[in-house]
């Protein structure tokens, strides 16, 4: 379910071709990169989370990608923290765009934390194979 | 740990649920019918329109006009590409920006060279009169003294308070919360942007816009 969500946000932000820009703006909204870092973040970062989407979905190397997901949706959440603290009001950028960050958001993807942070854990806990 | 499985699908469960709600932002509330008689370029029919919520005491804002909007207004309105149209947004919590609405709109009377101007010396020193309010002195850089009383007068008219109230009312009509806020309407479509945008970012986006008639 976490592989799917991200590879919806992926898709979004490059499919159709005009949201390439929009999701540029998002990104550039939050005065952390230079320009050349903003088109390179949001040139990759979609298709990342659409191939780490891919990966959960088929459940390939669980536990690390877990934890690379769980790494980086606490990266966005403390990002969106600090924006909507200091009174910014910018897109999340997260599904689509129009969708300012908010309590909302913040705690939708915290939930999106805590079940990478399952995903990530469950693996750890499963009892050893019968000998 | 099956209680903390299941709640975990519940709560994914939840979020697509919440999805469709989320990507029903993109569309966004078009323009009203006279904002071409507001915006500034050389062609009021230009291609490309931007629309701009602000407020004179918003940080960002500032940086928005100084670092971003001027070069649009000099690369693309000036060239019939685009026009612009400021719109006042006073935030209730900044003491003085509606003063400084109602100098930026006084000006506009004067014409867009001396509206651009007013709005230069505003935003420039913001730092200065944001913490005293003192206004007119900054004003007064852009204007002659003939020029400033007249402002002045303007500024007496009740007409410019309604001005400024219907731009708030519009503003919040179209979702707007914070400022900066932009929308861009090209090619029958409408979206809206908040925060400020570099320039080079926005041209990007202005390109492919313009690319696409």
């Amino acid at each position: 379910m976490l592989g799917g969500l991200f590879l919806y946000a992926g898709f979004t932000k490059v499919f159709p071709p005009e949201h390439r820009f929009l999701f540029e703006m998002t990104v550039s909204a939050y005065r952390l990169l230079p320009e050349w870092g903003v088109i390179v973040v949001a040139r990759a970062l979609p298709w990342l989370e659409m191939g780490l989407g891919l990966v959960l979905m088929f459940g390939w190397l669980q536990r690390y990608v877990a934890a690379f997901v769980a790494l980086l949706l606490g990266f966005f959440i403390v990002v969106m923290s600090i924006t909507y603290a200091r009174g910014v009001e910018v897109n999340c950028g997260c599904f689509g765009f129009g969708e300012a960050v908010s309590p909302l958001t913040l705690a939708r993807d915290s939930g999106l934390l805590l079940m990478a942070v399952y995903l990530a854990v469950i693996p750890w806990r499963r009892p050893p194979p019968a000998s | 740990m099956k209680a903390l499985g299941r709640i975990t699908a519940l709560l994914g469960l939840a979020l697509l649920a919440a999805l469709p709600l989320a990507a029903q932002g993109t569309a966004a509330p078009g323009p009203g019918p006279e904002v071409r008689q507001r915006c500034w370029g050389v062609d009021p029919k230009a291609p490309v329109l931007i629309e701009v919520y602000s407020d004179f005491m918003c940080p960002h804002c500032r940086t928005l006009y100084l670092e971003t909007m001027r070069q649009v207004l000099a690369d693309y309105a000036a060239h019939g590409k685009v026009c612009v149209a400021y719109y006042e947004f006073p935030l209730p919590n900044n003491k003085h920006s509606r003063p400084a609405a109602r100098y930026a709109v006084a000006a506009s009377r004067l014409g867009p060279q001396k509206w651009v101007q007013v709005m230069d010396v505003l935003y420039y020193f913001q730092d200065d009169w944001a913490q005293n309010g003192e206004l007119e002195p900054v004003v007064a850089r852009a204007l002659s003294e003939k020029e400033l009383a007249q402002v002045k007068t303007w500024m007496k008219d009740p007409k410019l308070e309604a001005w400024i109230d219907r731009d708030v009312a519009e503003g919040k009509r179209r979702g707007v919360g914070s400022t900066p806020t932009l929308f861009i309407t090209a090619n029958g479509k409408t979206e809206k942007v908040a925060g400020a945008v570099q320039y080079g970012i926005l041209r990007r986006y202005l390109e492919n816009l313009l690319a696409q008639r």
